[in-house]
């Protein structure tokens, strides 16, 4: 039998002989392959994202005169507090560092910011990701928290030459060490479930027993710094409900997330300085 | 090279990219849609083994690449549905536009159920049951209204690159 009449006759044995091929494929020659066609696809993803860029710039070129100086002036107005916040920042800072030096701690670990635009946002049933505009070019670590102006949006989880991917605060993949605002007891957050036509939702466990929340009196909740990954403080999401758990040991419940999180057009990557003190 | 699998590999690499980009503005509600199935009927329908198989494979690794599924897994689901389609498609309809949707429709099902599994337990408890139902029911509506126009589109790529796959397949041997 030629090996033209075995594949015409022998289809099945010819999809088993595929995937014994692929399963002995050696896991670089895959990443190669997955890498490679990924970064295939990423100029139609850039292209699109420009382009709605440029969308957004011409929708703004017919804006009034009178709208625009209104947005300056708020702007104006932000920009003399944000300065003032920045002087605060600045002693605050310095004072941390005489405590630190005078007390002998370890400093705390320190982050330059990257910009990066979202180039494709997914809002998967079973998991939520954004691709940024950053990647190896702009030194982006996997790992690297990712923030925004509403708190934390999630974890690098690939980087690519010129992207990277997000695995969302709100997706199963992401757990957090968390705490309430305040209060410096840790528990635990997993992004998810995430029911259709909804704010993003996450979940929190291991919730000391004396903390109360309710959907008239949420509890913000921020990170606690643990696992080195996420600066502590950063804000996650308001916890709406918490009930016992089973064990009656701790409590668990529902967190909502920042309703802006699924219509995110930039985010920042917080790069650590000293990557060797994570 | 054969332009019959480079063709139908490179159209629906545009399928990819346009399911993205629907999932992008799709974001803000949140839900999305899952269209892979669509990448299914041509080949299943038309193509000959060899290059059915060769096509539906590398459309699996370019969805495998941007999603996060194990690379491949996707490659060989839609590698064992294309082996079953062929394998019968002698005893079904084939004419008109209905068999491709229809197949399109049971494809998607079949790829959209697999995800949990592919992506683990973990993940798969991650979601609840009303935002599976409306993301499969999405799906399947957009499996709809953009099959024949891109079953359309891959037949009309590969007339540009001189294969006519009516003609073909109801030469002896063909599909028909």
């Amino acid at each position: 039998m030629s090996p033209l009449q075995f594949i015409r006759q022998r289809p099945f044995a010819v999809l088993a002989v595929v995937a014994i091929l692929w399963l002995l494929t050696p896991v670089a020659l895959k990443r190669l392959a997955q890498v490679s066609l990924f970064e295939f696809g990423a100029p139609a993803d850039f292209a699109a994202s420009y382009a709605r860029d440029l969308q957004q710039y011409w929708s703004l070129r017919t804006r009034t005169k009178n709208e625009l100086l209104q947005t300056a002036r708020d702007l104006a107005n932000l920009n003399a507090s944000y300065e003032l916040r920045i002087q605060e920042n600045e002693s605050l800072r310095e004072q941390v560092q005489r405590l630190e030096e005078a007390l002998h701690l370890p400093s705390d670990a320190e982050y330059r910011t990257e910009i990066a635009r979202v180039v494709r946002r997914e809002f998967g049933t079973w998991s939520q990701r954004l691709v940024i505009r950053k990647g190896r070019n702009a030194g982006i670590p996997v790992g690297a928290p990712v923030v925004f102006t509403g708190g934390v949006v999630g974890r690098v989880a690939e980087v690519y030459a010129y992207t990277a991917v997000v695995d969302l605060v709100s997706s199963p993949t992401l757990r957090i060490a968390a705490m309430v605002d305040g209060d410096s007891r840790p528990f635990s957050f997993q992004g998810g479930p995430n029911p259709p036509f909804a704010q993003a939702r996450g979940a929190v466990e291991f919730v000391p027993l004396d903390i109360y929340a309710s959907e008239q009196a949420p509890k913000r909740i921020v990170t606690a710094g643990l696992g080195g990954v996420f600066p502590a403080g950063i804000v996650i999401g308001h916890v709406q409900s918490l009930e016992l758990d089973t064990g009656g040991l701790f409590k668990s419940g529902a967190v909502l997330l920042d309703p802006r999180l699924n219509e995110l057009h930039e985010v920042a990557v917080l790069v650590p300085l000293n990557p060797e003190q994570q | 090279m054969d332009p019959r699998w480079v063709v139908i590999v490179l159209a629906n690499t545009f399928l990819v990219f346009l399911e993205g980009q629907l999932n992008h503005y799709l974001a803000h509600a949140p839900v999305t849609v899952y269209l892979c199935g669509l990448a299914l009927p041509v080949a299943g329908l038309r193509l000959r083994f060899r290059p059915g198989l060769i096509a539906m494979f590398l459309t699996g690794l370019v969805i495998d690449a941007v999603r996060p599924v194990p690379f491949g897994s996707t490659a060989l689901l839609l590698a064992t549905l294309f082996t079953a389609w062929h394998s019968v498609r002698a005893r079904l309809p084939r004419d008109g536009i209905a068999p491709p949707i229809i197949g399109a429709l049971v494809a998607n099902l079949a790829l959209f159920l697999a995800q949990p599994l592919l992506l683990g337990t973990v993940v798969a408890a991650g979601t609840t049951a009303s935002r599976v139902l409306v993301d499969l029911l999405l799906s399947q509506l957009g499996v709809v209204l953009l099959g024949t126009w891109f079953f359309a589109l891959q037949e009309q790529a590969l007339l540009l690159r001189g294969v006519d796959l009516a003609e073909e397949a109801r030469q002896p041997g063909g599909a028909l």
